[in-house]
């Protein structure tokens, strides 16, 4: 009997090497994760479906900071991490509020004094590179979680609202705060590189349902060449990393620019809102799709029947060439029914049959 | 008139100082409120939401411009009192129970208040009860509710059943968010679904006036 590696026809399908095999993956929000477990007695459903991806991330690692002189009402906060953003649990699922420690600053200087974490003190390198070896041994592939890139990051730490007011009026404050989290990125991915993770994934939401937060120019002024450092970097420690980014909402109008920059795969393809035969069509030479099963539309509410016709058809026709990951649009939440994840697994598992 | 139009101007680009020194201008030179209001402000952040609609200005340029409005409405706003110039209708809004997200809600909230319509704004995660309750107590015409969840949308059908038990039979129920649909609107009972948030003022200020 021939056995296959996993890890080699995920990479290939992904560099657009071979067709035909579509690898698969989706997240379970922690009722399902409840629900799977019920179901199975098993723990890891990524183990038990046989997914051919596994996060490393070097931290950052919980650090020895007072972040909380950082909130006016420190008591709002349950639980900081080591970025210093404030999170407060909701009362309804796993729904969580951030709070923004940045969000009072007025001045360069106050940025400049903030702990922002150290690439290479708050982080735990060692481990990544262990936590790699064991993965290639056990023919899965590694991908290296750094989304919340650069905006995202910029915003959860600053507040959203007065983030984007900086872009427009306190370009100095927005630039500055901007280029220390670049700086710490463009470090991590040049580490996770060399620590030979096979995927590098980046990302920032960009973008609503109905087209772009903040217009392309100002993408393409602020963001994209901070975005290209990062790719960089890691390309300069490893050119055959697969960059792999991610922007929830209606990102069209900025994929050239992305596969200019180096992206090799474009997550996750909101059906609801960009058309993925479209970019398949246009940038399938160049690109690879991970995503595209609908999480507002066909895994909470689509029937089994649905659910099998649409992912049929993505495979048929997002899979020509290779380039494709079959994956739901964001992580599955307690709505989904559970029959509707078993027909995705079953329809993904007879086509790599 | 010009000055006004200069108002107009300088809130689209989200020139906050400079609508506040012009608008000092127009008190100054007597311009009648209503028309610093209407013709001014108001007139400006129409121009801003058709554009947002359109993709041709984007969330940071609606922020300021809210912002450099804002600032106009606090200098005039003794003086609205004084003319009697009563907002076009009240709106409830709010997003749902359960759901934490508020950025597409405050936009909402940006453009209403453009709109000249008075804005109770309950914040994220919040109970169809408290939107009742809201509406009654401010005699509201319109609750409005957002969701960004699939998880949480359902909750509007809530709200739709407690704004009908609580006998709230002129209150409009307006739904919106990134899964909201018109078929989930209509299947639900609500009075009105927007795409984007400018229509989402548009549709209020119908509902107010019709």
């Amino acid at each position: 009997m021939r056995v296959e590696s996993i890890r080699k026809r995920t990479l290939d399908s992904i560099q657009r090497r071979a067709e035909g095999f579509v690898p698969f993956e989706f997240d379970l929000c922690p009722s399902l994760l409840a629900e799977f477990t019920r179901r199975t007695g098993k723990s890891d459903y990524r183990d038990f479906f046989s997914m051919p991806f596994r996060w490393v991330s070097a931290g950052p690692q919980t650090r020895d900071i007072d972040f909380t002189r950082y909130f006016p009402d420190p008591d709002s906060v349950s639980h900081i991490d080591a970025w210093g953003i404030g999170h407060k649990a909701g009362d309804y699922a796993h729904f969580e509020r951030m709070i923004a420690p940045m969000a009072g600053f007025t001045s360069v200087g106050e940025f400049e004094r903030y702990p922002y974490p150290d690439p290479d003190n708050d982080f735990d390198w060692t481990a990544v590179t262990e936590r790699i070896g064991q993965l290639k041994e056990k023919d899965l592939v590694s991908v290296a979680g750094m989304a919340v890139t650069i905006f995202e990051m910029a915003w959860y730490l600053r507040g959203m609202d007065t983030f984007l007011i900086d872009l427009m009026t306190d370009t100095d404050l927005a630039e500055y705060h901007m280029d220390r989290i670049t700086r710490i990125r463009t470090a991590c991915a040049a580490r996770y590189a060399e620590a030979g993770v096979d995927v590098l994934h980046l990302g920032d939401d960009v973008a609503t349902q109905r087209g772009m937060m903040i217009s392309p120019e100002m993408w393409r002024r602020f963001l994209k060449p901070r975005l290209a450092a990062v790719i960089d970097a890691a390309r300069g420690a490893n050119p055959s990393i697969i960059i792999d980014y991610h922007s929830d909402g209606d990102i069209t109008e900025i994929v050239a620019d992305l596969v200019e920059i180096g992206v090799d795969q474009l997550n996750p393809i909101q059906p609801e809102c960009m058309d993925p035969y479209a970019i398949k069509r246009e940038f399938g030479d160049r690109l690879s799709l991970r995503g595209a099963v609908g999480t507002q539309t066909t895994m909470p509410f689509g029937s089994p029947d649905e659910v099998e016709f649409t992912c049929r058809r993505l495979i048929a026709e997002l899979g020509k060439g290779g380039g494709f990951v079959l994956a739901p649009t964001h992580v599955l939440e307690p709505e989904v029914p559970w029959e509707n994840i078993e027909t995705l697994v079953r329809v993904v598992l007879e086509h790599n049959a | 008139m010009a000055l006004l139009n200069d108002i107009s101007e300088a809130l689209q680009k989200g020139r906050a100082q400079d609508v506040k020194t012009l608008v000092q201008q127009a008190i100054d030179e007597k311009t009648p409120v209503r028309e610093i209001l209407e013709d001014g402000l108001m007139a400006g952040m129409g121009i801003i939401g058709e554009k947002f609609k359109n993709n041709e200005v984007y969330v940071p340029e609606v922020l300021i411009a809210a912002r450099a409005m804002n600032g106009g409405i606090e200098l005039i706003r003794p003086l609205l009192v004084e003319a009697g110039v009563k907002e076009r209708g009240t709106v409830v809004i709010g997003t749902v129970k359960g759901d934490l997200h508020d950025i597409g809600k405050n936009l909402v909230k940006m453009m209403v208040e453009g709109k000249g319509m008075k804005v109770i704004d309950l914040g994220t995660n919040v109970t169809a009860d408290a939107f009742v309750a809201a509406a009654k107590e401010n005699n509201a015409q319109i609750i409005a509710c957002s969701a960004l969840l699939t998880t949480t949308m359902g909750e509007m059908k809530e709200v739709v059943q407690k704004a009908k038990d609580a006998g709230l039979h002129g209150v409009k129920i307006m739904v919106g968010g990134a899964p909201v649909t018109q078929n989930f609107c209509d299947t639900i009972g609500a009075d009105a679904y927007a795409p984007d948030a400018a229509s989402a003022a548009d549709s209020a200020l119908a509902l107010c006036t019709a």
